[in-house]
């Protein structure tokens, strides 16, 4: 299957029932969608299972789907968003709000030194702490790297309306650290 | 949004995904810049392994059935279904009513027939419907009494008979002038039915006989009655003063008129 076939082409075949078409969409987006998973969830584990519970949902939603301007990235982005509130929703009870909410890198931050572990465990308490809009969009471009484009196309906003949220988000996180900083020192 | 803060919006992106610092920028971005860039080399996710994509994949792929066709949405099976449902008994009843049209006591449809006959009635919506339809039904019975007795059917004869005397009482008592001609006609009828028929049917025809003979006689007292050649006074004609009404109060308006 080459690389030139388009999205379009691969979700009609898979429509009819093609499961190497909806196989070659699934390599193009698992690896930002399982990225992104893992930064919502602590365990690589998780991520994994609801990587598979979005591509699952995604194919049997291809009756329905309608591209309508947005990329089929969007649409796994949408679908990875409400797996996710279906995960915390059945999680509630035993997982803690800086797993679900935070970056989820504890076990990255396990191989680390520990100054770093704290420098890791400083910045993720201060992201918890911004709107959801601003830890989002410091997920897409700076986390993940999706250019600017990209981002705006899965949050469902313009670019330059993107621009201005990181630009925003991040004033507000280094507020946020330079507070912790000056509160640290007061101690 | 500030032009300002758009132009220094801007200059962060570029300065996020390109080098760190350009001739001009100020401190602040490039604090920012640095920042955005200490985050992604601390805390973005991994790159994904071959091995775990391929191991997601063995797990998905078994699961992946042919998708269902999706309906649009007027082709749902419920709506259809739904619309089917609607249509075979507005076509049954629709075909049923009017099949009941000609059946008579005994038939498997007469009790639709009668069913019919009841839901006209309570749907009329004038005094003057009301007569015109008790008129009709009478008439009906009096024709079924004539096609059983022709067919001998006294046993059924009896059920027609029963409903009769009850029709020509809402009828006399609604518009006791204009069914004499009418009744005239039943009473011939009912007297040549009940010179044929078995002892067993002659007491629900007299029944019928007399009621009809009943409001003939009514009828034909209101035709020979004066009629008034003045105008009552208002006095007496207020509701009050003349004690209980024989006929229903929107035959009254009609007659003041």
């Amino acid at each position: 299957m080459g690389k030139t076939t388009s999205d379009s082409d691969l979700i009609a075949r898979a429509r009819k029932g093609e499961t190497e078409a909806f196989g070659e969409l699934y390599r193009r987006y698992f690896d930002p969608i399982f990225r992104y998973l893992r930064l919502r969830v602590a365990q690589d584990s998780d991520a994994e299972d609801l990587a598979e519970t979005v591509f699952l949902r995604a194919y049997q939603s291809l009756p329905r789907y309608r591209e309508r301007g947005w990329p089929f990235s969007a649409f796994l982005y949408q679908v990875a968003r409400n797996a996710l509130a279906d995960h915390y929703r059945k999680r509630r009870s035993e997982t803690e709000l800086t797993e679900a909410e935070g970056l989820g890198t504890t076990a990255r931050a396990l191989d680390e030194d520990l100054i770093m572990a704290e420098k890791i465990r400083t910045v993720q308490q201060a992201m918890v702490g911004l709107s959801t809009d601003y830890q989002e969009v410091i997920r897409l471009r700076i986390l993940l790297g999706l250019t600017t484009e990209t981002a705006a196309q899965w949050m469902g906003r313009s670019e330059g309306a993107v621009r201005v949220m990181l630009f925003r988000a991040l004033t507000a996180l280094r507020t946020k650290l330079n507070d912790a900083e000056d509160e640290a020192e007061r101690d | 949004v500030t032009s300002d803060e758009q132009r220094r919006a801007e200059t962060l992106d570029r300065l996020v995904d390109g080098p760190l610092s350009a001739p001009g920028d100020s401190d602040d971005l490039r604090l920012l810049a640095r920042l955005a860039v200490d985050l992604r080399r601390d805390l973005a996710p991994r790159p994904v392994e071959p091995a775990r994509r391929q191991r997601v994949w063995a797990r998905l792929a078994p699961r992946l059935e042919r998708p269902r066709r999706a309906w649009l949405p007027v082709f749902r099976p419920a709506y259809v279904l739904a619309a089917l449902a609607v249509t075979i008994v507005c076509t049954l009843g629709t075909t049923t009513a009017y099949a009941s049209g000609g059946a008579l006591p005994g038939d498997p449809l007469y009790a639709v027939k009668r069913g019919v006959e009841q839901a006209r009635l309570i749907l009329s919506a004038s005094p003057a419907g009301d007569v015109a339809l008790l008129a009709q039904f009478a008439d009906r019975r009096v024709g079924e009494i004539e096609r059983l007795a022709a067919l001998g059917r006294w046993e059924d004869l009896a059920v027609a008979v029963a409903a009769y005397p009850d029709l020509v009482d809402d009828l006399v008592g609604q518009e006791p002038d204009r069914v004499e001609g009418q009744l005239g006609h039943h009473l011939e009828v009912l007297e040549r039915v009940r010179s044929r028929a078995p002892s067993s049917a002659q007491p629900g025809l007299d029944r019928a006989l007399e009621r009809a003979g009943r409001g003939w006689r009514e009828a034909e007292r209101r035709r020979h009655e004066p009629k008034p050649t003045e105008a009552p006074s208002a006095q007496e004609t207020a509701p009050a003063e003349r004690g209980p009404r024989k006929t229903p109060p929107g035959l009254e308006r009609k007659e003041g008129n």
